[in-house]
């Protein structure tokens, strides 16, 4: 090293050194202040009940009631509560999509069902909204087992059949069937990672409402696919390890330690060419400037590539066999050669690129800093083009005819067509963000991380459809499809 | 018994007896990973198998509220085609993570890997980082990782030390309604590979700034950006070795007058090892034979050659070389001396010295005696002697080259009224690398334009961007090319009714190099979808294109046509439908070619229940083509999946299930087969794999 840096690596050096001495000495005092405000909440020794209400049938009224109380019942004939404050279900409301009702911690164990309370009814006539007289004992109990599991979450949706809930024209009697959280088929499932809570969401594409949670570590951000195993890698930027979640059976098969890099966000999958089932996983580390690659039979970390400053976006091409890494302080694309894991080639793109598309033979850099899309040629490494768009573009992805979806800083979401041409922008949810496809049923699926929510926006007709609520501050998607 | 025995004893004792909870702190896991390939071409069949496990066992201890400990022992079993190898990775991760004031992580991991063929490797990663993510004041990241990989041969083969560590420090702040954000970094990364001996280092330092302010009751806002990164690559490394002629250090220089030169002490004579070639030693060798001069070394060292320097008016001492009768006698004590050569001896007129040749001889003590002198010749005086010898030297190779980046940025965003909006972005990018001395730089610039006429009927956005790049080469010859584009677009949208949208768009490109346009071409599309009834949409569209390429002297026009229906004829059923054409004609010097394709694709899923899931998709053309996909969930427990798909030439069906019969027991197994027959191969590909996975 020349000498101009030696005072340079001796202030590195002597900075690790006093951080460590100020993490042990503020240990104690610190310790001390964890103890006292400890609040009680989700941990090791609980579990989460997340409950949801929705539709199963088209209403054609509009009935309205509250719920003033909801209780599991214990098998010994024991009740827990749930609901701490009355909530209002409308019909109407149901019938924009499913709707969150609480989220509550709850002590392990199994229960035999769920008993809701009302404390009023009322449905619209031709002559004004109408008073319903409650069942009896403005109870109704729903019976399903529900199993909650040491350290776990357990979604229950109650399904409401709104047109089978009026006796007589007067009594509200509630047609409600309790949905408790169970498999579906993976080819139908959607992964939302919740990166304020943790939790990621499973919503079932058919059915489209949340069916599911699971619990991972702290702060669930990105997510890559394994599909030769139907597997999920998690990165929990909090806990700063990897889940790894198996989609059949909505469970947590194991969790890898992150023993590199600082603030890691982002992760994706490059499946091995001769054991289909494994290969490599590159985790994006934001805040020091690096890629860990990590091999799934071992668990280990095989080695860290410094990349640009701020790297935020990470993409893989598994037939190139390339990984590309947006910096958005360097105003950088890395382009990663995963035959040996080095850097090959760095492209200067435009002001903050924040997202990355890979198209045909084409790679789509956001750059949210300028509004504007640099295309990038993934065979000669050279910028081939750039798009310029009305509003700062963060996250996207390519589907239904090669077109081109955008979700935009400025809560909003554009759409581009094939020949790479803006067409349309529409208002979205606040903070748009993660983004996923489903061709069959001709959806685009976006997180709102603002308004903890998952938009689905119909492709052809560019417009919001439906909104389903999930956990805090939604991130990233994964959709499975075969 | 080997250890993997004793780790998967361990496992299944732990899985079985362990009492649920008992093992918050503890964990275990054994996998099975199993994969069987047959290919089959044009009756050649080739078989690829592998086979690994994995054992880990660990433990994750939260000490504290904010200190957890885990530490893990893994070890894996590969067996790929016959070739077996184990690996051990025992790692150490101790973490301090306060919330929302800094966070400290330090980590060790070894890892061991004995191959059945090739040499045991080890690799050992230390990683520990300081984290202090502040708000309102400079976020500071400090990070260190240091990675061996070393065998255990000796002398190693594999020796390498990679040390990587840097800060970097963020803030970020607002001030007179601007928004500025600052952020520096510093990396240092030092590979050393001792096997190889070369040693790389590469500092890097980057900083950024940004800066956003609105204006105009923020109808405006500007924002500017700047940046400059710079590394150094120095790469030191050690050439062949190469022997290296030079004079030796003396310790004494010895003169005395004696015609038995083979017995005899020689005086001190400082003068004849002061390095003054200038001045006299008091030895002239002109008139009298035997003079004896010499020098001692402190140790016995090898000579091939003494300059013997002396000074003399005489102009003719450059024939004389031969008239001395040198000879060369060596000592091991400076008294008992022995006749080591009789030299070879010429005269260099440069540095004035008599120059004697001889075979390399090895000695403490070394003197040259002339047996005789030159007639008439006119005093000659000796006034230095050195010994000459090889020493053997490996140079070092230093490449040191520097590359370094400088951009900024510039952004407008005028809103004045709610329903327009214009942007424009101007940003500039220089980089320059001092090794081939090369430097390029890019310069990118965009408007756009977004106005909502008539809000839901019609809403236009318009866009231009220019990116012009520049590229100099200067090491051999100057060279310097530039190259640019031009994007124009424009898009009209309206959404009359809620079940009809429609949008028509135009774009001109253009491509240029040195100023001259390469190819431009013109693209016009349409749009439309439409809600016909609840559970039928449409949508349709059309697109054309002009290409014309100057470098190749052609004319491309491409159109496309495409129909969508999506039916949802019951809340459990989806189906699309999809059909397009495209046709292409190109003229080039006066030939035509023209090419067409049509797609028309079919795709159905039902999902009766949440049990069971059947998809298929039939493609008519352009090559005709069909596959189903059934999933099938009977229970919690098990999953089944079954895919069968048929073309022209090829058939392909696979199966695979996941069951997990216990919580802490769960099995992947899965069946692909493909096959491709035409007239000329005829191919088979089938491969079976398996994973079992136990843990608590």
């Amino acid at each position: 090293m020349s000498a101009k840096f030696q005072p340079l690596k001796r202030i590195t050096f002597a900075l690790l050194r006093m951080c460590l001495l100020v993490s042990v000495v503020s240990l104690a005092s610190c310790e001390m202040a964890l103890i006292e405000n400890q609040q009680a909440g989700f941990g090791a020794q609980s579990s989460r009940l997340i409950l949801y209400a929705h539709l199963t049938s088209q209403p054609v009224q509009e009935i309205v009631f509250t719920i003033d109380d909801v209780s599991l019942e214990t098998v010994d004939g024991g009740a827990v509560k749930v609901l701490d404050s009355p909530v209002e279900v409308s019909s109407l409301t149901l019938q924009a999509g499913q709707i969150l009702l609480k989220e509550a911690v709850i002590a392990p164990g199994e229960y035999t069902g769920l008993r809701i309370r009302f404390s009023k009814a009322t449905v619209r006539r031709s002559d004004g909204r109408m008073d319903l007289a409650l069942p009896e004992g403005a109870t109704t109990v729903i019976k399903t087992r529900i199993d909650m599991k040491r350290a776990s979450s357990f979604v229950v949706s109650i399904g409401w059949d709104s047109e089978n809930s009026i006796e007589k024209a007067f009594r509200f009697q509630p047609a409600m069937v309790a949905d408790a959280q169970e498999s579906s088929s993976t080819g139908l499932l959607l992964f939302v990672s919740n990166s304020g809570s943790n939790y990621i969401s499973v919503i079932d594409r058919s059915l489209e409402r949340v069916t599911a949670a699971i619990t991972v570590g702290d702060k669930p951000m990105g997510m890559a696919l394994n599909p030769a195993q139907n597997t999920i890698y998690v990165v929990n930027s909090g806990s700063r390890t990897l889940s790894v979640v198996e989609a059949a059976h909505l469970d947590v098969l194991d969790v890898i330690p992150l023993t590199a890099g600082i603030g890691p966000v982002e992760v994706v999958f490059m499946p091995d060419t001769d054991i289909s089932l494994h290969g490599k996983l590159y985790v994006l580390n934001r805040l020091s400037n690096d890629v860990t690659v990590i091999n799934t039979i071992t668990r280990r970390v095989m080695k860290i590539v410094p990349v640009g400053l701020s790297p935020s976006a990470i993409a893989v091409d598994t037939q190139r066999r390339e990984v590309y890494v947006a910096n958005e302080r360097s105003n950088s694309l890395s382009i990663i050669n995963t035959v040996d894991d080095t850097v090959a080639s760095t492209v200067p793109v435009d002001k903050r690129p924040s997202g990355i598309v890979i198209g045909n033979d084409k790679i789509y850099v956001l750059n949210e800093g300028s509004a504007m899309i640099t295309i990038v040629s993934p065979s000669t490494r050279a910028i081939a083009g750039s798009i310029p768009l009305a509003e700062p573009p963060r996250r996207g992805m390519k589907g239904f005819d090669n077109r081109l979806f955008i979700a935009n800083a400025t809560d909003s979401i554009t759409f581009l067509n094939s020949g790479d041409v803006a067409t349309r922008t529409i208002p979205s949810g606040p903070g748009p963000f993660g983004m996923a496809g489903d061709e069959r049923r001709g959806r685009v699926y976006v997180t709102v991380n603002r308004s903890n929510a998952v938009e689905l926006v119909e492709p052809f007709g560019e417009k919001v459809v439906k909104r389903l609520y999930v956990g805090a501050r939604p991130y990233g998607l994964v959709s499975l499809e075969r | 018994m080997t250890i993997r025995a004793l780790f998967l004893i361990m496992m299944l004792a732990l899985c079985f007896f362990l009492p649920p909870g008992a093992s918050a702190d503890m964990y275990g896991q054994a996998d099975v990973n199993y994969q069987k390939t047959n290919t089959t071409s044009n009756s050649r069949s080739t078989e690829t198998t592998s086979l690994i496990n994995s054992y880990t066992l660990g433990v994750n201890k939260a000490i504290t509220n904010t200190i957890n400990i885990s530490a893990d022992a893994r070890i894996t079993d590969t067996d790929i085609d016959g070739k077996k190898s184990q690996t051990m990775y025992p790692m150490v991760t101790l973490s301090y993570a306060p919330p929302s004031m800094y966070y400290f992580n330090f980590s060790y991991t070894r890892t061991d890997v004995s191959p059945s063929e090739g040499d045991r490797l080890s690799t050992t990663n230390l990683n520990t980082a300081f984290s202090l993510p502040l708000e309102r004041y400079p976020s500071l990241n400090v990070f260190m990782n240091r990675t061996t990989n070393q065998d255990y041969l000796d002398p190693h083969k594999v020796d390498r030390v990679t040390v990587s560590y840097g800060l970097n420090s963020s803030y970020g702040l607002t001030l007179l309604e601007t928004d500025a954000g600052f952020n520096y970094s510093f990396n240092n990364q030092t590979t050393d590979d001792k096997v190889g001996q070369i040693k790389t280092e590469v500092p890097t330092h980057s900083a950024t700034m940004n800066l956003s302010r609105p204006f105009l009751d923020r109808k405006l806002r500007a924002g500017a950006n700047a940046g400059y990164n710079w590394s150094e690559f120095t790469t030191t490394s050690l050439g062949a070795p190469t022997r290296f002629e030079q004079a030796l250090p003396r310790n004494t220089g010895l003169f005395v007058t004696n015609a038995t030169p083979l017995v005899g002490a020689l005086t001190a004579t400082p003068a004849l090892i002061d390095n003054n070639t200038a001045v006299s030693a008091g030895i002239d060798i002109s008139t009298t034979a035997y003079r004896n001069v010499g020098f001692s070394f402190i140790a016995a060292q090898a000579v091939h050659k003494i300059n013997l320097y002396v000074t003399t008016a005489d102009p003719s001492i450059g024939t004389y070389a031969n008239s001395f009768g040198f000879q060369l006698y060596t000592s091991a004590d400076g008294t008992s001396w022995t006749l080591a050569a009789t030299p070879t001896v010429t005269y260099d007129s440069v540095f004035s010295r008599f120059v004697m040749s001889f075979s390399e001889a090895t000695a403490m003590y070394f003197k040259i005696v002339n047996t005789a002198f030159p007639t008439g010749a006119m005093a000659i005086n000796v006034t230095e002697i050195e010994g000459m010898g090889y020493i053997t030297s490996t140079p070092t190779l230093v490449t040191k080259y520097s590359v370094s980046r400088q951009f900024a940025g510039l952004s407008l965003n005028y809103a004045p009224v709610e329903r327009v909006n214009a942007s424009y972005n101007l940003n500039y990018d220089h980089s320059a690398q001092e090794l081939n001395d090369t430097s390029s730089s890019t310069m990118t610039q965009a408007l756009n334009l977004n106005v909502t006429a008539l809000p839901q009927y019609l809403t236009i956005n318009g866009g231009y961007a220019n990116t012009s790049s520049s590229s100099t080469q200067t090491t051999t010859t100057q060279t310097s090319t530039e190259s640019g584009t031009d994007t124009y677009t424009l898009s009209l949208a309206s959404a009359p009714l809620p079940t009809l949208n429609a949008s028509m768009n135009f774009g001109h490109f253009v491509n240029s190099v040195n100023g001259a346009a390469t190819s431009s071409t013109n693209n016009y599309g349409t749009a439309m979808f439409m809600n016909l009834y609840r559970g039928i949409d449409v949508g349709v569209g059309s697109s054309m294109s002009t290409t014309e390429s100057k470098a190749s002297n052609s004319t491309t026009d491409a159109t496309n046509h495409y129909l969508n229906l999506n039916l949802t004829p019951w809340k459990t059923m989806k189906v699309l439908l999809s059909t397009s054409m495209a046709d292409s004609s190109t003229e080039s010097a006066g030939q035509s070619t023209s090419t067409s394709s049509r797609s028309t694709t079919a795709s159905a899923s039902y999902t009766p229940t949440r049990k069971i899931y059947l998809s298929a998709t039939m493609t008519i053309e352009p090559v005709q083509s069909n596959s189903f996909v059934l999933t099938w969930v009977p229970s919690t427990a098990l999953q089944g999946n079954v895919r069968y798909g048929f073309g022209q030439d090829s058939t392909n069906m696979g199966a695979t299930l996941n069951w997990t019969p216990l919580t802490r027991f769960s099995v992947i197994a899965g069946y692909n087969r493909t096959e491709t027959s035409s007239a000329a191969s005829d191919n088979q590909t089938s491969s079976f794999y398996a994973r079992a996975s136990l843990r608590f």
